[in-house]
C-alpha cells in the first residue's frame, strides 16, 4: 500500500521539476543557430467578436505561410490564442493575460501580433513588457495605451503599461481614438447634420474612450449631447427600455461608443423597434462588421461607422492587389477590415526576424524589440515606422462605411 | 444631460410589458417553493433554454424578421409556444428528478447545492451549443402598434400583456377550482397530512414542476422577441429578477409572485427613465427597493409570516 503511494509521489515530482525546467528554459525565448521560430496571435475569434477577430488572426497566418522558410534553417510557424471568455461573453483582459504568460512560456514564440481591443492590451502590456516580448496590434486605438497625457483619462496607469527598467515592447499601426472621435464627430456633425446627439458605449476602456473623444469634437463643432449611457453584454434585458428614454429625448443621431459584443446591434435594433429611425454612428467595432448586421437585422439600416485601416477599394498597386488575391486563395473570403494591417504588423515582425538572421545574430524577443524602434517598413496599408511611443508615424487612414441594402459600404477615406 | 419627454404613461407600459415577463417565471419559483420549500436555481436557466428552442425553431424555419400574414403570425405563435412550453416543462421535471427527488430527505442545504449545480449545467451546456455572445432573434410581431393618449403599444407587448393575464388567470383557477389544485394547496399546507388523506405527493411534485416551467416556456417565447436575442447567461440575471419579484410578493403566494413581477417591472422602467445615469442603476435599486420591503414585511408584499412548521 505504501509503496505504490511512494511511487506515485516520485513520479509527480518528477513530471513536476520537468515542467519547471521547461518553463524556466523558455524565458530567454529565440535561438541562434537556426530552429523553429513563432509568432503568437492573440484575437477575439470565438463568440460575436469573431466576425473581426478572424480575419485579422488570418492576415497573420497569411503572413506566417508565406514566409515559413527563413533561410539559414529557421522556419516560422503562428500559434494562435483566443481571448474571448464565456464570462464576459466577449474579448476578456483577463483572458488576455493569461494567453500572454503562455506566450512567454513558450520557447518558440518571439514576437506576438495582437490583440484587438484596447482594454485587452492594457491588461497584457505589463505582462508582455516584463517577458521583453515584443507585440505589435494591428487595431488597438485607444490613445492612453501609448500616451502618458491620455492614460489616466481611460483609467490606465501608464507606469503599469510601460514598467520602468524594461524595454518598449509595444507598437501599433492604426491611428488613435482622439483621431478617431474627430472623425466620428465629423460624420454626425458634418455629413449627416446631427446636431443633438444621444450617446451610449460598451463600459470597454476602447469604447468609453471613443466615446469621450466623440463627445469632445462633437461639442467643440457646436454640438449637443442629449444624453449618455454604458451597456454591457449582460444588460440585453434592458435595451428596450433604454431605447424608449432614448426616443423621448428625440436625437437626430445616436453614437454608439464599443464593440458589438457590447450590444450596439441589439440597440439598433432595440431603437428601430421603438420608432427611433435616426442614424447610428460608432468606430471601428461596429464600422464593416458582419455580426453587427446579423444583431441589428432589418435596422441596421442608416448605420455609420468609421474604421482605422484603408478600404480594399483603395488598393490599386501592384503589391496590394497581391494581397488581397493571396487573402482571397488561402482563406475563400475577401479580406475583413483589419486583415491588411495584421499582415503587415506581421510582415514587420517578419522583416525584423529576416534581418537579425541575416546579419548573423541571435533571433531573441529582446533584439526584435530593438529592431522594431528602428525599421522602416513599406506594407499594404502605407509606409510604416514607429515613433518613440510606439504609435505608427506613417500616415494614417480612416474609412467611412455605412450600411446601405443591408450591406456595410464604403463611403469615402479621411487622411488624418 | 436633457431629460427624455417619453410619457408617464409608456414608461408604465414599458414596466407593465417587462414586468410580466418577470410575473410568469417568478410563479414558476413560488409554485416550487410553496409545495416543497425549495428554491429552484435552475428555474432561470431553464427559461433561458426556452429563449434557445425559440432562436432554433425560428432558424428552422428561416424566419428572420416580421410575419405581415395574421394567420401565419397565430400558427407560428402556437408552435413556438407548444415547443418551448413543453421543452421548459420538460427539463423543470427532469432537473427535479435528477437534482431535487433523490435529495428529498436530505437536510435543506443540499437541494440548494443540486440547484445551483443543475443551473451551472444548463448554462454550460447553452454555453457550449450558442457560444459566449448574445445570438440575435428576429422578432415576428410587425413593428407597428396601437397608440393613443401619448402611448404606443407594440403588437408584441399587447400579446405578452394579453397572454400573461390569460395565463395567471387560468393558473389561478387551476389552483383554487380543480381537484389537482386542492391537492397542490393541501401539499402546500402540510405534506404529511396530504398524504395521509390519498394524496400521491411525488405526482402533485411532478406537477407542480410542469406548471412552472410551462410558464418559464411561454415567457421564454415572448422574452427572446422583446429583446431579440438569446444568450446563455440570461437565466441567472432574470432568473434573480424572478426570483427577486417571488420574495417581494411573499414567496410561496401565487398573486404575490404576478404583483412582485409587476412592480419590479414598473420599478425598473421608471428608475431607466427618471434617474441620471438610470440604465447603469436599475438593478441596485430594485434590489434596495427589496431589501427595504423585507426590512418592513419580511413575508412580503402579500406574505404571511407563518409558524415555523412542526
Amino acid at each position: 500500500m505504501q509503496k505504490w503511494y511512494r511511487t506515485i509521489l516520485y513520479m509527480l515530482g518528477i513530471a513536476g521539476l520537468t515542467v519547471a525546467l521547461v518553463a524556466c528554459g523558455g524565458g530567454s525565448g529565440g535561438t541562434s543557430k537556426g530552429g523553429r521560430l513563432c509568432i503568437a496571435t492573440d484575437f477575439p475569434v470565438s463568440g460575436t467578436d469573431a466576425s473581426e477577430g478572424i480575419p485579422a488572426q488570418n492576415g497573420v497566418a497569411l503572413a506566417v505561410k508565406q514566409n515559413h522558410d527563413l533561410g539559414n534553417g529557421y522556419t516560422l510557424d503562428v500559434i494562435n490564442f483566443n481571448d474571448v471568455s464565456a464570462a464576459v461573453g466577449g474579448p476578456d483582459p483577463n483572458q488576455g493575460a493569461q494567453n500572454v504568460s503562455q506566450m512567454l512560456g513558450n520557447k518558440c514564440i518571439v514576437a506576438m501580433v495582437g490583440p484587438f481591443n484596447s482594454g485587452v492590451a492594457a491588461a497584457e502590456m505589463p505582462v508582455a513588457a516584463k517577458g521583453k516580448l515584443p507585440m505589435i496590434s494591428p487595431a488597438n486605438t485607444n490613445p492612453g495605451l501609448t500616451l502618458k497625457d491620455y492614460a489616466s483619462a481611460n483609467g490606465f496607469n501608464f507606469e503599469t503599461l510601460h514598467p520602468t527598467g524594461y524595454p518598449e515592447n509595444y507598437f501599433r499601426i492604426p491611428a488613435n481614438d482622439v483621431t478617431q472621435g474627430k472623425v466620428d464627430a465629423d460624420i454626425a456633425y458634418t455629413d449627416l447634420g446631427a446636431r443633438k446627439v444621444y450617446v451610449v458605449d460598451d463600459t470597454t476602456p476602447y469604447g468609453k474612450g471613443l466615446a469621450d473623444n466623440f463627445v469632445k469634437f462633437f461639442q467643440q463643432s457646436g454640438g449637443t449631447i442629449l444624453g449618455r449611457d454604458e451597456i454591457t453584454s449582460k444588460d440585453t434585458a434592458k435595451l428596450p427600455s433604454l431605447a424608449s428614454t432614448i426616443a423621448g429625448t428625440h436625437p437626430d443621431a445616436v453614437f454608439y461608443g464599443g464593440i458589438t459584443s457590447g450590444g450596439g446591434g441589439l440597440l439598433k435594433a432595440q431603437l428601430v423597434a421603438h420608432n427611433v429611425n435616426v442614424p447610428m454612428v460608432g468606430g471601428d467595432g461596429i464600422a464593416a462588421d458582419s455580426a453587427f448586421l446579423k444583431d441589428a437585422g432589418s435596422a441596421a439600416e442608416n448605420t455609420y461607422g468609421s474604421v482605422a485601416a484603408p478600404d480594399l477599394s483603395t488598393f490599386t498597386s501592384g503589391p496590394q492587389k497581391q494581397f488581397v488575391d493571396d487573402y482571397k486563395a488561402a482563406f475563400g473570403q475577401d479580406p475583413g477590415p483589419y486583415s491588411a494591417n495584421s499582415y503587415d504588423a506581421a510582415m514587420i515582425e517578419i522583416t525584423a526576424i529576416k534581418n537579425l538572421i541575416k546579419d548573423g545574430k541571435d533571433v531573441t524577443r529582446e533584439a526584435i524589440i530593438d529592431a522594431l524602434h528602428s525599421i522602416q517598413y513599406d506594407g499594404v496599408t502605407g509606409h510604416i515606422s514607429f515613433d518613440e511611443n510606439g504609435d505608427n508615424a506613417g500616415n494614417k487612414v480612416f474609412s467611412i462605411y455605412a450600411v446601405k441594402s443591408g450591406k456595410w459600404t464604403f463611403v469615402k477615406e479621411v487622411k488624418a | 444631460m436633457v431629460l427624455a419627454d417619453t410619457g408617464f404613461l409608456q414608461v408604465l407600459e414599458n414596466g407593465v410589458a417587462s414586468g410580466a415577463i418577470y410575473a410568469l417565471i417568478a410563479l414558476g419559483y413560488t409554485l416550487v417553493y410553496g409545495i416543497i420549500e425549495l428554491i429552484n436555481f435552475a428555474h432561470g436557466d431553464v427559461f433561458m433554454w426556452g429563449t434557445v428552442a425559440t432562436l432554433y425553431v425560428l432558424g428552422t424555419l428561416h424566419i428572420t424578421g416580421a410575419v405581415s400574414n395574421p394567420w401565419e403570425l397565430v400558427g407560428l405563435l402556437v408552435l413556438l409556444m407548444v415547443i418551448c412550453m413543453l421543452l421548459c416543462a420538460g427539463i423543470d421535471v427532469i432537473v427535479e428528478r435528477v437534482a431535487y427527488k433523490p435529495l428529498r430527505h436530505a437536510p435543506r442545504l443540499a437541494p440548494l447545492i443540486s440547484a445551483i449545480g443543475a443551473s451551472f449545467i444548463l448554462e454550460n451546456v447553452a454555453l457550449f451549443i450558442i457560444g459566449p455572445s448574445p445570438i440575435s432573434v428576429p422578432n415576428i410581431f410587425p413593428d407597428k402598434g396601437f397608440s393613443g393618449l401619448g402611448v404606443s403599444v407594440s403588437y408584441l407587448d399587447t400579446f405578452i400583456i394579453l397572454f400573461s393575464v390569460v395565463l395567471m388567470v387560468a393558473l389561478a383557477l387551476f389552483i383554487s377550482r380543480t381537484r389537482l389544485g386542492r391537492a397542490m394547496r393541501s401539499v402546500a399546507q402540510d405534506r404529511e397530512a396530504a398524504s395521509l388523506m390519498g394524496v400521491n405527493i411525488d405526482r402533485i411534485i411532478v406537477i407542480t414542476f410542469t406548471l412552472g416551467g410551462a410558464l418559464a416556456g411561454a415567457a421564454s417565447v415572448v422574452y427572446a422577441m422583446k429583446v431579440q436575442s438569446a444568450y446563455y447567461f440570461t437565466g441567472f440575471e432574470i432568473g434573480l429578477k424572478a426570483f427577486t419579484a417571488a420574495v417581494l410578493g411573499g414567496i410561496g403566494n401565487i398573486y404575490g409572485a404576478m404583483l412582485g413581477g409587476l412592480f419590479i417591472g414598473v420599478i425598473e422602467a421608471f428608475v431607466i427613465q427618471y434617474l441620471p445615469a438610470g440604465f447603469q442603476w436599475a438593478d441596485a435599486v430594485v434590489f434596495a427597493i427589496l431589501a427595504l420591503v423585507l426590512v418592513f414585511r419580511p413575508a412580503g408584499l402579500l406574505g404571511q409570516a407563518l409558524p415555523e412548521k412542526v
